[in-house]
């Protein structure tokens, strides 16, 4: 309100201004504060962009429709699942997500993966951005029992033109659990890079899901300090992690 | 906000019009496309905001607060239970799906959790559309307990007054399966079906989709265009 106030003020001098001194200077002035808050609603509308792409990624990728989830990512984009590496470009992603079930699904195949609770960050000038998710997941397939899983998204973004697209997309799973079983009893492994399909790419960061207590970096400072986070990984003898 | 950057706007356009009609014009024009643009993002966070609160009133029974979220000829179509339209008929078909009484009954578990809006603006920030995800955790205590899968497919309208409204809400119930036997042992049929309310109430309108539950393949369709390619997604 005070901003708000304080431009009306602002209003009335550049009108008394205008009266008195040459039109110019006002009309400069004008014409630079206009220029301001169209940065500013443009970052706004940056962020509402990058959330509504990643929640139809989301909804796409729950239903199993590869092409349109593979249609969301930037040229030279990149799709990181767990621990099975990285997969590079439209195309090699559109195929690797095959290995999550057939185009479209099928019958008793549920994939769901929710994308919640985003911190997202857009960089001053509009052209890049960052978003951290919550995922939690549902997932069955056809003689199997069903699967609870949850985990951490770190995906950048970059504004192609007018359109924003996932530059990077990188899924940590924390933990995933049988269904009958629940988190106390069953800790699920991850799957690594699919020999079928082998990625262009290793896991750019190697750990392990729960029990193990890994930190997916974070992509935004602290929101009160403005401080970068250093994380202490957790000791691993076979990572070679102190 | 929207009233007093609008009277400031027009206080900036009006001192620059004596001086200099031109500049004023382009200013003034300059303005209100940022205006516009403003209401979009303004309409988004209040659409969000609508459709949280049906979440809120249903999850506690308040049925009429739920409905007084939807336009005059507003619908809400749940499952396979039709379409129900208007703020009296959707009040008493939400009553009915919940045993028929003010509030909920002692022990019941009635979580609408609602999720992941995906929301199209429309161009001129009258009306839009959105994707949600529900993930409902009903039941009833020492009786029963399920979890309930679905998509919202729904549409909203800014009405004369400036609010926003919801002008249709469906919700395509993938599964709704009992939490002791989680949704992988679910079998052809057993995911869904038409409600007791929905039978000794009927509808206005019959359902709107052949509806497939899960295990079948359900595929709620995307009113919204892909994001990136601008093309319709194909449902089927």
């Amino acid at each position: 309100m005070i901003r708000a106030s304080s431009i009306a003020l602002a209003a009335a001098i550049t009108l008394s201004s205008t009266l008195v001194s040459p039109p110019a200077l006002a009309q400069d002035n004008v014409a630079a504060r206009i220029a301001a808050y169209r940065e500013r609603v443009e970052r706004l509308e940056d962020q509402v962009a990058i959330e509504n792409l990643q929640a139809m990624y989301g909804y796409y990728f729950d239903k199993g429709l590869w092409t349109q989830v593979a249609d969301l990512f930037a040229r030279g984009g990149t799709f990181e699942y767990g621990q099975r590496g990285v997969y590079e470009g439209r195309e090699r992603i559109a195929r690797a997500l095959l290995l999550f079930g057939p185009e479209g699904l099928g019958p008793a195949r549920l994939n769901n993966h929710m994308q919640l609770q985003n911190v997202v960050a857009v960089a001053p000038d509009g052209r890049t951005g960052t978003g951290r998710w919550q995922g939690m997941v549902m997932l069955s397939e056809p003689g199997a029992n069903a699967v609870w899983g949850v985990g951490i998204y770190e995906n950048t973004y970059v504004k192609e033109g007018n359109t924003w697209k996932i530059a990077s997309l990188h899924f940590y799973p924390t933990g995933f659990t049988d269904y009958d079983k629940g988190w106390a009893h069953s800790q699920l492994p991850m799957d690594g890079p699919s020999a079928l399909f082998p990625p262009d790419r290793p896991p750019s960061e190697v750990y392990r899901a729960l029990p193990s207590n890994y930190i997916p970096p974070f992509s935004f400072r602290h929101p009160v300090t403005g401080e970068e986070i250093i994380v202490t990984q957790p000791a691993d003898d076979i990572v070679g992690r102190q | 906000m929207i009233h007093l950057s609008k009277w400031s706007a027009a206080l900036i356009a009006s001192a620059l019009f004596a001086a200099a009609p031109v500049h004023a014009q382009t200013a003034e024009r300059q303005i209100d496309e940022l205006v516009l643009r403003v209401e979009r993002l303004e309409g988004t966070r209040a659409i969000k905001k609508l459709q949280r609160a049906f979440g809120y009133y249903v999850d506690r029974g308040l049925w009429g607060e739920a409905a007084d979220l939807f336009t005059d000829n507003g619908t809400i179509e749940i499952g396979m239970d039709g379409v129900y339209v208007g703020r009296e008929r959707i009040a008493e078909y939400l009553r009915r799906l919940h045993g028929g009484q003010e509030g909920l009954i002692y022990g019941q578990l009635n979580e609408w959790v609602t999720l992941q809006p995906a929301i199209a603006m429309g161009a001129d920030a009258r009306s839009a559309t959105a994707r949600w995800r529900d993930l409902g955790m009903l039941g009833q205590y020492k009786d029963h307990a399920e979890w309930r899968d679905g998509i919202y497919e729904n549409a909203y309208e800014r009405g004369a007054d400036g609010i926003w409204r919801i002008s249709a809400l469906h919700l395509f119930v993938n599964f709704v399966v009992p939490y002791e036997k989680g949704w992988a042992r679910l079998r052809e049929g057993e995911g869904l079906a038409r409600s007791e309310a929905s039978q000794a109430f009927p509808p206005d309108r019959g359902s709107s989709s052949d509806y497939a539950a899960f295990p079948a393949r359900e595929m709620p369709p995307f009113q919204a265009p892909h994001p990136v390619t601008g093309k319709r997604v194909q449902e089927r």
